[in-house]
């Protein structure tokens, strides 16, 4: 098992620790955690630190960080 | 941004994470304070306004050594710019720092700063420099582009091109808000962004999110926030509500511009004048009715009659040529100098004695020094005084 961060910047916003089966896609992780229509939210992956390129297949590693944050917001 | 930016731009924020760890809510406290003393000076301005226009309803009247009196009232054009823009805005202003107030007041239990080191703030302002192109970091501050917005109505008909905007976030003092400007399609009312009032972004549903976000050293998010922000526009909370594409397209079928100060009115509210084809509003009109043709005339062709007081119309009027008066029909006849040609009024027009011809009053003063003979300049040549003297 590795362990990611998700933050979906919704609520608190609290960052929470996941631990996830090695060899799991992207999309299969937000599938699962994430139930929420994907494209309303813009993803970013960090891993060691570096931006990584979003697709559906990439394939998570230890210590990721994936971010969400909704690509509209109604202000005020 | 280069690697030396990027390090001094992640030391900053740290240094402000650090210290806003200790006094983060004395922070939070002072600001909300600073606003609230604006309100308090903003509504003792409003107060004094509104008591000087109460004073300004009861006419002031002076008396002269003569008997005679003036009788002062405050004129349309600075009441209605009173009410209309100086006292406005100090509401406004009240309303605008009130809700600053509130939102800072309502985010001291929420904004517990993390600890985070500086190798992972790098990794945070490397991560804006690599998702937005042309960040910069300045005095301080961190610019991020938000190019080419485009809002969409609810029901996403109609889209509005708004331009380029940059968000410009203080990381000596993060969180006294960011500043957002830019766009060049502004409103009817001189607004860049429905959701943008002098420079300042309302959050909306974007503003816990936001101040979780920076809190946790998460300054990525908090700009994909912020673009986020920029790029909705939510109808219910916009600084002036209705369709977008009536907010800066509006129909204008009804409306025209005043020739004098160039702002939006409404037919109704203005005046066509045909002699120099221009509508003005109401502020503006300044023309009148002409007493002997009736017609409307803006001011550049009315007169008043020198003699009877008349409002007359320049077609309707005659001019002198010498004393430049104004003269209506049954004032005045219209003459000829004789010698310079030009009209003139029967005050200004006199008999030569010499020639008996009709000529203006600047032609015709030439008194003789050796005999006090008065003539026209045509006669004064040929004066037999003058001529022996030659």
């Amino acid at each position: 098992m590795i362990e990611v961060t998700l933050i979906t910047n919704e609520g608190a916003g609290l960052p929470s620790r996941i631990p996830v089966v090695e060899g799991t896609t992207l999309g299969k992780f937000l599938e699962v955690s994430f139930d929420r229509n994907l494209d309303d939210f813009t993803i970013k992956v960090r891993a060691n630190g570096a931006s990584v390129e979003v697709h559906d297949d990439y394939v998570l590693q230890d210590e990721d960080r994936i971010s969400l944050a909704p690509s509209k917001i109604d202000g005020n | 941004m280069n690697d030396k930016l990027i390090l001094r731009a992640a030391a900053k924020f740290k240094a402000w994470m650090d210290r806003a760890r200790q006094d983060n809510k004395t922070q939070i406290i002072t600001a909300a304070k600073y606003d609230i003393d604006r309100i308090s000076v903003r509504i003792e301005n409003a107060s004094q306004w509104m008591k000087k226009i109460q004073m300004a309803r009861i006419p002031k009247v002076r008396s002269y050594s003569d008997g005679n009196s003036h009788t002062g009232l405050l004129s349309k054009d600075v009441y209605r710019h009173i009410i209309q823009n100086t006292i406005a805005e100090a509401i406004d202003s009240i309303l605008i720092h009130a809700k600053y107030a509130s939102t800072r007041l309502k985010s001291i239990d929420r904004t517990d700063v993390a600890e985070l080191t500086l190798k992972d703030l790098i990794e945070e302002i490397k991560a804006i420099n690599d998702g937005w192109c042309g960040v910069e970091f300045r005095d301080n501050t961190l610019k991020v582009p938000i190019n080419n917005v485009c809002l969409s109505d609810t029901n996403g008909n109609n889209e509005v091109s708004l331009g380029d905007f940059n968000a410009e976030l203080d990381l000596s003092n993060p969180i006294n808000g960011i500043r957002v400007s830019g766009g060049n399609n502004y409103s009817a009312c001189g607004l860049s962004h429905p959701h943008i009032r002098d420079e300042h972004l309302c959050f909306g549903e974007g503003e816990d999110m936001a101040s979780v976000a920076l809190c946790q050293g998460r300054l990525e998010d908090y700009f994909r926030i912020i673009e986020a922000i920029v790029r909705t526009y939510n109808e219910g909370g916009a600084y002036e509500g209705g369709e977008l594409v009536d907010w800066y397209e509006p129909d204008r079928s009804d409306s025209f511009i005043c020739a004098n100060c160039e702002e939006w009115t409404y037919n109704d509210d203005g005046r066509y004048y045909e002699c120099c084809d221009i509508s003005l509003c109401e502020a503006c009109d300044s023309g009148g009715y002409c007493n002997s043709c009736g017609g409307d005339k803006c001011e550049e062709c009315m007169n008043i009659c020198e003699a009877c007081d008349e409002c007359i119309c320049n077609k309707c009027s005659m001019s002198c040529g010498v004393c430049c008066n104004h003269y209506c029909d049954s004032c005045t006849s219209e003459r000829i100098c004789d010698i310079c040609q030009n009209t003139m009024c029967d005050e200004c027009a006199k008999i030569c004695p010499e020639c008996e011809k009709e000529v203006c009053v600047d032609c015709c003063g030439n008194i003789c020094s050796g005999c006090g003979h008065d003539s026209c300049d045509r006669c004064c040549e040929s004066h037999e005084c003058l001529l022996q003297e030659s």
